[in-house]
């Protein structure tokens, strides 16, 4: 128990005085291993173990697919589209980010960047409309958030693997949440802009526009198609699936459309360098620290501390929401889908929650992490894109939060929303 | 930089990580792609690419990790010791510095170690035939280079008066 407490408290304690994230969980299984008297050297085994599996590949390949989808000039597109569709109603162009960021987390399955394609790409457009700008950059931060909900998404590849589920079925649990939270952050903007008074575009709606921009988006639109096809239909493995994704960003921006240049590419890679090594990092640590948590015996601890509302699985699951909500502050979600899986699915799945179920609500309490101060990836990227402070969205941002803590307290209640397509397509689960 | 030849340690300083994990990326990238041709296409899937995507996976990871301290875009919570400001906060910005150091040293440490037993205890990849002593030597080197690297953020910082929290690339990259 002290053991446990020790571990813990030095990695706040170290997160807290401003030590990288990653060395901080490193920095508790020192002092973890230290104290259940393992031999030092299983930290540098695990820092090479936790980085071997073919499906963490999947992570680099697809924010390296995403990163030059929008320098090839998809997100454009797709914003195209969007605004064809909801373009003449009130509030448009927040609308249209919405939905512009809604086809791009098909292709893409990272929040940051769907936040930070379809933010350059409507964000001006909004600026000009004389939108609040802190309005717009909280509009393209959230729904960026929906990056990690909509397949591909880095966060369920994470999940499946630290829980042992499958990634397909994950991805097909994401999709009618998301539609969900796709439309409610939609009706979130139409209030906000009716009550502000802002305009809708002076273009009637027509199907032959429509039409129009879907044919010019045609090849942005054949992405998801080919990777999520090739995905379900078992032509590839979700890790062959990214490196096609890769290979087919490259013809279009290279090839068909011709908005790529040979520097965009170099600057691509060196963006998925950073998050390699500033994210993906963490998993080395982060596996010598599960199995520590293992060994202290942390989740029967937790569990204890429930008490009575730990019976009740609709309530613990609002106390852990709660839980992740206020460690999401100060965690990115990668790190905290891999710190807190082995931790709370544990303490759930006794009281007959679906790990499938807990997966999609576990991602929908990380993308508030992305939307809250000091470390909300999303707001930074918002941020940059808009030149205002990180505080002036986070406050625009709090509409949006209700709308994902709407869908984890529906979620938990009708379960049944997250396993339809998964049960539908693979039958159900044993 | 200024105008003329920069020396080999100054192109080192500002493309060794980047060049490297680009390439190994790619690589990755290609040896999965291809994969998939060879099990396609011609029908003849390949056993050894995928040990080499993963050998370019744990590279560019730690090479990565490294870059990273450079453009100082480790993710971190600067937040509560940056709100006591002037030298109460670089204090304490020099003892989470000293921690993060102390923790990557001890990694490298232990990292030599285990490579060292694997030159004792040979241990060798199924397909290729590759001793994993040498793929495994990432662990001390990434290591070693991350806190090589926060070493230059201080050097750059008590020497040359140089900014601790700022990246020193945006400058030169300025035109790109």
């Amino acid at each position: 128990m002290t053991d446990a407490v020790i571990m813990l408290a030095s990695l706040f304690g170290a997160i807290a005085l401003g030590v990288p994230i990653p060395m901080a969980v490193a920095l508790a299984c020192v002092i973890g291993i230290w104290l259940v008297d393992l031999p030092m050297i299983f930290i540098a085994q695990s820092m090479y173990d936790a980085l071997e599996g073919i499906p963490l590949m999947t992570i680099p390949l697809f924010v390296l697919a995403g990163a030059l989808m929008e320098k090839a000039g998809m997100a454009l597109r797709l914003v195209n589209v969007a605004q064809a569709l909801v373009g003449r109603h009130r509030g448009s162009l927040g609308l249209v980010a919405i939905v512009g960021c809604t086809f791009f987390a098909a292709l893409s399955g990272s929040a940051p960047a769907t936040t930070a394609a379809i933010g350059a790409a409507t964000l001006p457009a909004m600026m000009r409309q004389s939108y609040a700008p802190a309005f717009g950059g909280a509009v393209v931060a959230s729904g960026g958030a929906l990056g990690s909900l909509i397949p591909p998404s880095n966060l369920m590849i994470i999940y499946g693997i630290v829980s042992e589920n499958s990634i397909p079925r994950l991805f097909l649990a994401g999709i009618l949440p998301g539609v969900a939270a796709s439309l409610l952050m939609m009706l979130t903007v139409w209030l906000i802009a009716r009550h502000r008074g802002y305009g809708g575009s002076d273009d009637p709606f027509s199907w032959g526009r429509v039409a129009g921009a879907l044919w010019e988006a045609k090849w942005a639109l054949a992405a998801p198609v080919i990777i999520l096809g090739g995905i379900y239909t078992g032509i590839f493995t979700t890790t062959e699936a990214a490196s096609v994704a890769v290979a087919y960003s490259l013809l279009v921006g290279f090839v068909i459309y011709r908005d790529l240049k040979p520097a965009d590419l170099l600057h691509c890679l060196k963006t998925t360098a950073l998050i390699s090594g500033t994210v993906v990092i963490i998993l080395g640590p982060a596996k010598a620290f599960g199995q520590l948590v293992s060994i202290m015996q942390i989740p029967e601890m937790l569990g204890g501390l429930l008490g009575g509302a730990g019976e009740n699985a609709i309530l613990t699951i609002l106390i852990i929401t709660i839980v992740l909500v206020i460690t999401g502050m100060f965690l990115e979600s990668i790190a905290q889908i891999i710190l807190f899986t082995p931790l709370l699915l544990p303490i759930v799945v006794p009281l007959g929650v679906d790990p499938i179920v807990f997966g999609v609500i576990m991602v929908l309490a990380c993308e508030i992490g992305f939307l809250t101060p000091p470390v909300g990836v999303n707001l930074f990227v918002a941020a940059r894109l808009t030149g205002l402070g990180v505080e002036q969205i986070s406050v625009a941002v709090i509409p949006f939060l209700f709308v994902f803590l709407f869908l984890i307290l529906a979620l938990a209640i009708f379960p049944q929303v997250v396993l339809f397509l998964p049960d539908m397509i693979y039958g159900r689960s044993p | 930089m200024v105008a003329g030849h920069p020396s080999l340690l100054e192109v080192l300083d500002r493309w060794f990580e980047e060049i490297v994990c680009a390439v190994l990326i790619s690589l990755m990238g290609c040896m999965i792609f291809v994969q998939v041709i060879m099990r396609y296409v011609f029908s003849n899937p390949l056993s050894w690419t995928d040990e080499i995507a993963v050998y370019c996976m744990v590279w560019s990871v730690y090479l990565g990790g490294a870059l990273a301290v450079r453009e100082r875009a480790h993710i971190r919570v600067l937040n509560g010791i940056l709100a006591f400001g002037g030298r109460l906060s670089a204090g304490l910005l020099i003892v989470s510095d000293a921690l993060w150091f102390s923790v990557t040293a001890l990694i490298a440490w232990q990292g030599m170690l285990l490579v060292i037993s694997f030159w004792e205890q040979p241990y060798i990849s199924p397909a290729l035939g590759i001793s994993q002593k040498w793929t495994y030597l990432i662990v001390p080197l990434g290591h070693l280079l991350i806190a090589g690297r926060l070493g230059q953020v201080y050097y750059r910082w008590f020497v040359l008066g140089e900014p601790p929290l700022a990246a020193p690339s945006r400058k030169e990259d300025a035109g790109d």
